[in-house]
């Protein structure tokens, strides 16, 4: 637990020390963690918690969005089973919330209306996004339809049973992929903790904001001591930090799962008791940390997909398809500090066909993403 | 294993597990090489180095028999293979370090049986890149193995009177060319004194991967896939035989490559691991297990010889001398697997799950 105690620093500093002489040892020690100043000292101390244990939580947006994602991908899964087509219509009727294609959901006890919620992933996701996304929709339809098994060349249902395109992209984890960026990311970095805190909306409001936000990390309060229920980054800022070593034993990676928790529990803190800057200064380090996480996902599938060299094309395609998932991902986030030169070197790396793609070329993306990070010392662990 | 030979190799596991403080794991290099180590890592530098040597005048034939089809070129080239993919049986135990960074591993370059299909496509027009994740199943030496041999020799000139059969026999022996090349010359210049002094035996150890790669070459690739799916055995389960499923199948080098491969066996032991063997005094039976080993070796390399030629035909005709030959096999896979895994010290981390 990490106390913040701005305005008794402030206060210390302004006094000779020798008043305070029987507390001055213990505050000293926290001054280095958890100050900062400015001279707006009204504001109460307040405590960080170690879990998302708050007053007055509000995640109902963030439970119908990623009940809205589940939807879709349980629907685009069914065209993993050979001779099911899928409809891309409704599909995209899905992404823009039209028409009553969903089903009340319950997401932890809480029942839901999809339909009725007034919330659409459509409008929600980048907008250079959107054409992209209803196009790998359409691709699923595409490819449902052609009741044959998936080839080079042939867009069908993989020996894995996956619905693959004739390039052996493998649509369901594309499409999750991408979306964990262009609307997960998206929703984090430019609405909840740009646009709202930034905004003339009340504190109350903001905070609401800063909850949908962790939420949409989809992580439980006590994360990552429970790691029970993870999703989407949920799973993936675990996945980033130990690697494809399993179980979870070590940070070897990138500490996302840290340094996420740690900017959210202080930032919804200090938005609870008045401390905008302190809130801000925390959006500060979760906003910019989405490329690299993105980028770290992208290389941690690359390497799940040399684990699974043994187990043929299809499972290799899938986790190829995860990669170039998060990495698409990076392309729309506009937070990114990677130049379009070194972006675009990667891409050209995954080619055009995966059945196409070598070992060796797998390492070459790999590597390629590790030196632009600078991560050859944790290559092999993300 | 005796009782006192699970006592021993009880003791020595524990022992070397007491003195397991990071200190020997193969990435660091911590001081003086280890002697048997050095000359394992000699041995194995050597059989890359044949292997490459032998795969060179491979391509070359390939590429002349390309460019002119005719029965003196093909048989120079069929010969050419033949020495090549014996070469390969020297190599298959070492699937560590240089050969799964350079992909030079059994599932690139010797996966039988072949995808004839997909091989028929590819010659037939079909994109494909040679190392590509679509074509795993249509390359290394049993793709060669099809089509420098399959259906006999006039057979075979006829196939290559196409250009897409002539480019991909190229694009095979190509890849296996610039692979095995980079191997040998990574073994060569770093990667031998590396292995020298990894000492140790935690996993990451030159021993550990060593122990682990030969134990599974010879327990799924030798046992399994070379003899036992091939009679219809796969562990408890008892399969239709397929004789078509034995390694150099259309060229009907089976028993010439599993001579090949069990012989490498026994000189990669003589290299070093029997020097560990002795030097934990290990005991199987009331002997000693190198000992056991040793004369396991003997018997092996003594029937191999005696075995239908090719395999295929023996296992059509029921030969009994195939299954007492896997008899014999698989007494070996306890020693290697059990025996001297446990008097090394040598956590086997492999799982295969055919049930010894």
């Amino acid at each position: 637990m990490e106390v913040i105690l701005r305005p008794l620093t402030y206060i210390i500093m302004k006094q000779t020390l020798s008043k305070f002489t029987g507390w001055t040892l213990a505050i000293a020690a926290l001054i280095s963690t958890g100050c900062k100043k400015d001279d707006n000292n009204s504001t109460p101390n307040y405590t960080v918690p170690t879990t998302y244990t708050f007053d007055n939580i509000d995640s109902l947006k963030t439970k119908t969005a990623l009940s809205m994602i589940g939807k879709m991908e349980a629907l685009i899964n069914a065209g993993n089973t050979a001779g099911v087509a899928v409809d891309g219509a409704r599909l995209k009727a899905m992404f823009s919330n039209t028409g009553n294609n969903f089903t009340d959901t319950t997401f932890n006890g809480v029942t839901l209306n999809l339909n009725a919620s007034g919330l659409q992933l459509k409008s929600g996701t980048t907008a250079a996004a959107q054409v992209g996304i209803e196009a790998i929709l359409d691709s699923i339809d595409v490819a449902s339809h052609t009741g044959k098994a998936a080839e080079n060349g042939q867009a069908g249902v993989s020996t894995r049973k996956t619905l693959l395109g004739a390039k052996g992209i493998y649509w369901r984890q594309y499409f999750t992929k991408t979306m964990m960026g262009v609307y997960i990311g998206h929703q984090i970095q430019d609405v909840y903790l740009s646009d709202s805190l930034n905004s003339g909306i009340s504190t109350a409001a903001k905070v609401h904001a800063w909850d949908q936000a962790f939420y949409l990390w989809n992580v439980p309060a006590n994360f990552p001591t429970n790691r029970a229920g993870v999703k989407y980054w949920g799973s993936y800022t675990s996945q980033i930090d130990s690697g494809i070593a399993k179980p979870v034993a070590n940070l070897t990676g990138i500490n996302a799962n840290p340094t996420l928790m740690g900017a959210f529990l202080k930032g919804r803190a200090a938005l609870a008791n008045n401390d905008l800057a302190t809130a801000r200064a925390q959006a500060a380090i979760i906003i910019p940390f989405f490329e690299t996480m993105e980028a770290a996902a992208a290389l941690h599938e690359l390497n799940e997909a040399k684990g699974n060299l043994p187990n043929g094309p299809a499972a290799v395609a899938g986790n190829l398809s995860e990669s170039l998932g998060f990495w698409t991902a990076l392309k729309f986030n506009t937070h990114k500090k990677i130049s379009d030169t070194d972006y675009n070197a990667v891409i050209a790396l995954y080619g055009t066909n995966f059945y196409t793609i070598s070992p060796q070329g797998i390492d070459a993306i790999l590597n390629k993403i590790s030196s632009i990070y600078g991560w050859d010392a944790v290559k092999s662990n993300l | 294993m005796g009782l006192a030979g699970a006592v021993a190799g009880f003791v020595l596991f524990l022992a070397a597990c007491s003195k397991s403080g990071g200190t020997t794991n193969n990435g660091g290099d911590n001081g003086s090489p280890d002697t048997s180590l050095v000359k394992l890592g000699n041995a194995i530098t050597a059989s890359y180095q044949g292997l490459a040597a032998n795969i060179a005048p491979l391509d070359a034939a390939a590429v002349a028999f390309a460019a002119a089809p005719s029965p003196s070129t093909l048989t120079a080239v069929q010969d050419a293979f033949k020495l090549a993919y014996k070469s390969w049986e020297t190599v298959s135990q070492f699937e560590f370090g240089p050969a799964t960074d350079k992909y030079l591993t059994t599932h690139f370059t010797n996966a039988f049986p072949t995808d004839t299909n997909l091989i028929k496509a590819n010659m037939g027009g079909t994109s494909y890149v040679i190392d590509g994740l679509g074509n795993f199943a249509a390359q290394g030496f049993p793709a060669l193995d099809y089509l420098l041999f399959a259906y006999g020799n006039d057979a075979t000139l006829a196939r290559f009177t196409t250009d897409g059969a002539r480019q991909y026999l190229k694009a095979l022996t190509a890849s296996l060319k610039t692979k095995s090349a980079d191997v040998a010359s990574t073994w060569s210049s770093t990667y031998k004194d590396k292995f020298g002094k990894g000492k140790g035996t935690d996993a990451g150890s030159s021993l550990s991967l060593l122990a682990n790669s030969f134990v599974f070459d010879w327990d799924v690739n030798l046992q399994n896939y070379e003899v036992g799916i091939p009679i219809g055995i796969y562990g408890p389960t008892t399969l239709p035989k397929a004789p078509a499923k034995v390694e150099g199948y259309y060229s009907g080098l089976s028993v010439e490559l599993l001579a090949a491969h069990a012989f490498a066996f026994v000189a990669i032991y003589n290299s070093g691991i029997n020097d560990k063997v002795k030097a934990s005094s290990a005991q199987s039976n009331g002997q000693p297990l190198n000992t056991a080993i040793t004369a396991q070796w003997t018997t092996l390399t003594t029937k191999v010889t005696t075995l239908p030629n090719p395999l295929s035909t023996g296992i059509q005709n029921n030969d009994p001398a195939i299954n007492a030959f896997f008899t014999e096999i698989r007494k070996m896979t306890v020693l290697l697997k059990v025996d001297m895994s446990s008097a090394l010290g040598i956590k086997i981390s492999f799982q295969d799950d055919d049930g010894d």
